[in-house]
This record gives structure tokens, C-alpha cells and sequence, in this order.
């Protein structure tokens, strides 16, 4: 029985990617807009953390103004953005029992305390009672982070705000 | 959430807690305070190293396979842990400098480029020790002592887990590189590295006192869990293999 204990523990432990692990943190800070008790947009903000966004910045800011430019916004959305429908943005939305793959528009990087920083808005229409969302890298390269104080809650009762934030986004 | 996803979270949010305060240290360095911000960037990615490689991944399981099925002292589970460490050191040094100063301009996708050949490599690696763990073992299946194949498996089992350059220390090695504070980044790279040796020996101690459990059982068929071992290894090879396509 011991050996049987130690091969099932050791085929747990492989069983996780082996060699993922953050190197790169994002915060998130999401903007809800209810309107009649549906969530007709989600607005994502992205930071991420200084010493990624340093890295990325040497290819990101070709001209070296310290600005993110129209050309330049192309250019990140479409080597760097848009490679992350792969992994649905990060996110996982499940409305209705159903996980719902998104498409993101009106995509925006920007420079902020030097970090950089994406934002971008997700139309789709869900019910606010069976919507559950999640930011979340499954390889693990990537460490997602989100707080409760950070999501932004417009449209919704204040009392309900609370409620909403914990069964939405599973945050205390 | 189950309890692993919420110990994950909890990692990572204590290493962004870290990343970020070694950053915002490492660009306040100045004149003034070089001696003391500089002793608490080593001290905190020494940390940082202790954290970051208690998460998945950094050859861990690979080091469990290998002190659950050979029999080996406390000792050996150190050695091999900062083996595996300083040959991680090394090979983010030697990468990030070569990468950066021959291809500045086009870092980043060479970066990546060049991560992903390393991964390819060290999979590799790892078919070849999976290979030799199960043809070993069988072919000495009757010998009780099998120090000399151990050891030479050991250096194999370091090379291959360690090849692969943790992005964690080249993030911060780079990181010293753009703010010219080069040996910093190199002393930061060798604190963090003894700090994942330290973690993944843990695990290497934590897999032999397991081990020694169960030797009383497996003492006269200890060659089919070692060539358990050896396929699971081969199997994680072939993985990072496919997933490093």
C-alpha cells in the first residue's frame, strides 16, 4: 500500500506543469456596467509589474517618448494581445452553466508609474445571478492577481455591491 | 476554490509582493545607499528564491522521482538541490548577458526565442536520464549497490532540471542590466539560487524519508519502483517535449 501512496503522490505532483511558474504578475482591476440586472460591459484594466513592463517597454516604446502611440498600440495588440485568445484573455466567464470565450474590443496600452498597462472592454450580456468570473493563467507563467477593493461595481444597489463581488468573483 | 488553487494564489500574490519590492529597491538605489538597499535586494531574493521555487515546477518532482527510488543520505539530497540551483544560476546568467549584449535591440522575441531552444534541450535531457534510470535498473537488478550509477545519475538528473534557465532569475538579472547595476544582478541571481537549492532539498529530504519507510518492503523488488521511476521521468521528458514544440 505505502509504494501504491508514493507513486499516486508523485503522479499528483507531476501532474502540474513542471516547469511553469509566474514570472510575470498582473493586476486586474475590472469595471462592471449593470444595466436592468444584466452586465452589459466589463472594462479590464491590466498593470502589469515593473520589471516585465521594463522588458516590454524596450520593444513596446520604439520611439522612446515615454508614450504608447497609435502605431505602437497596433503593434502590441497584434504580436502581443491578441496571441492571448489561446488562453481566452486569462479569464474564465461561466454564464448560464456555460463558459463563454470572449472577444475583446476597444484595446488600449498605456504607460502608468512605469508599468504598462492594458485595458480593454468585453461586451456581452449576462445575467448578474449566474455569472461567475475568474482571471487565471493556467500554465502559471503568468500570476493573476485581483482584489476586492479593485472591481468597480456601476448600476448596482450599494447594498448589494458586496454580495455581488463575492459571488461574481469569489472575493471575501 | 479548492485548497491547492487557493495555496497557488497565495504564492503567487507573496511573490508579486517580493518582485515589487525588489524592483522599486533595485531603482532607488543610490550613492547614499548602495551598501544597505543593495544587502536587502540579496536578502529579499533570497526569499524570493524559497518562494518562487516552492510553486511547480524547477525539477522538484524530478528530484522526488529520483530520492524515492534510490536509496541516498540527507546529504546527497542537498548536493543534488544546489547542483540543480547553481546550474540554474548559470545558465540564466550566461543567457541573459550573452542574449542582451549581442542582441540588444531585438531582445525580447530572441528572449523568448532562445528559452524555448533551452526548454527543448533540457527535455531532451530528461528522455535520456528517464532512458537511463530504467535501463539501469534493470540491468542491475541484482545488485544491491549501485553507488557509482547513482552518482553518475544524479549529475545527469542536475543538468537536465537545472539547463533550463528560470525566467524568475533572468527577470531580475535583466531588470540590474537595464539599470546598470550589473553586479548586483549577478549577486541577486546567486542569493535567489541558494534559496530555490534550499526548497527543492526539502523536497529531495522530504522524498527520502519516505523512501526509508517503505525500504523494508522494497528491499528485494526496489529495481520495478526505480524503473517506475525512470518511465514517469521519460514520460515528463517527453511532455515538456510536446509542450516546448
Amino acid at each position: 500500500m505505502k509504494q501504491l501512496f508514493i507513486i499516486i503522490t508523485f503522479l499528483i505532483q507531476t501532474s502540474t506543469l513542471v516547469f511553469a511558474h509566474p514570472h510575470t504578475f498582473i493586476e486586474v482591476k475590472p469595471t462592471i456596467k449593470i444595466v436592468d440586472n444584466q452586465i452589459n460591459n466589463l472594462r479590464i484594466k491590466w498593470t502589469l509589474d515593473e520589471m516585465t513592463s521594463m522588458m516590454l517597454l524596450m520593444e513596446f516604446d520604439k520611439n522612446s517618448d515615454g508614450k504608447i502611440d497609435k502605431e505602437e498600440n497596433t503593434f502590441i495588440y497584434e504580436n502581443y494581445f491578441s496571441s492571448l485568445e489561446n488562453q481566452n484573455f486569462y479569464m474564465q466567464i461561466h454564464s448560464n452553466k456555460k463558459e463563454l470565450f470572449i472577444t475583446p474590443t476597444n484595446f488600449k496600452a498605456s504607460i502608468e508609474k512605469n508599468r504598462v498597462v492594458y485595458s480593454f472592454d468585453i461586451k456581452k450580456s449576462m445575467k448578474i445571478d449566474d455569472v461567475k468570473i475568474n482571471f487565471f493563467d493556467d500554465t502559471l507563467f503568468v500570476g493573476m492577481m485581483l482584489e476586492k477593493q479593485h472591481i468597480k461595481v456601476v448600476g448596482l444597489d450599494k447594498k448589494h455591491i458586496n454580495s455581488f463581488k463575492k459571488q461574481t468573483f469569489g472575493v471575501n | 476554490m479548492n485548497l491547492y488553487d487557493q495555496f497557488l494564489k497565495e504564492l503567487i500574490q507573496y511573490q508579486f509582493q517580493i518582485n515589487s519590492y525588489i524592483s522599486s529597491t533595485i531603482r532607488g538605489i543610490n550613492d547614499e545607499n548602495l551598501f544597505t538597499s543593495s544587502a536587502l535586494v540579496l536578502a529579499i531574493a533570497f526569499l524570493y528564491g524559497l518562494v518562487h521555487a516552492a510553486g511547480p515546477g524547477h525539477g522538484k518532482a524530478l528530484v522526488a522521482f529520483y530520492f524515492s527510488t534510490n536509496k541516498n543520505s540527507y546529504k546527497q539530497a542537498f548536493s543534488l538541490g544546489y547542483l540543480i540551483s547553481i546550474i540554474h544560476a548559470i545558465s540564466a546568467l550566461s543567457l541573459t548577458f550573452g542574449i542582451y549584449f549581442i542582441l540588444e535591440s531585438m531582445f525580447r522575441q530572441n528572449f523568448n526565442h532562445y528559452s524555448k531552444i533551452a526548454m527543448q534541450i533540457s527535455a531532451g535531457l530528461i528522455v535520456l536520464v528517464g532512458l537511463y534510470i530504467i535501463i539501469s535498473s534493470y540491468i542491475s537488478r541484482a545488485e544491491k549497490e549501485k553507488k557509482i550509477q547513482n552518482n553518475k545519475s544524479k549529475y545527469s538528473l542536475a543538468i537536465s532540471a537545472g539547463i533550463v534557465p528560470c525566467p524568475g532569475v533572468m527577470t531580475i538579472v535583466l531588470f540590474c542590466i537595464l539599470l546598470k547595476q550589473y553586479t548586483l544582478g549577478i549577486l541577486s541571481a546567486i542569493t535567489m539560487s541558494i534559496g530555490m537549492g534550499l526548497t527543492i532539498s526539502v523536497v529531495g529530504i522530504l522524498s527520502i524519508l519516505l523512501n526509508k519507510k517503505t525500504n523494508s518492503v522494497l528491499n528485494s523488488k526496489a529495481y520495478i519502483l526505480e524503473i517506475v521511476g525512470g518511465v514517469l521521468i521519460l514520460g515528463l521528458g517527453i511532455l515538456l517535449f510536446i509542450i516546448n514544440k
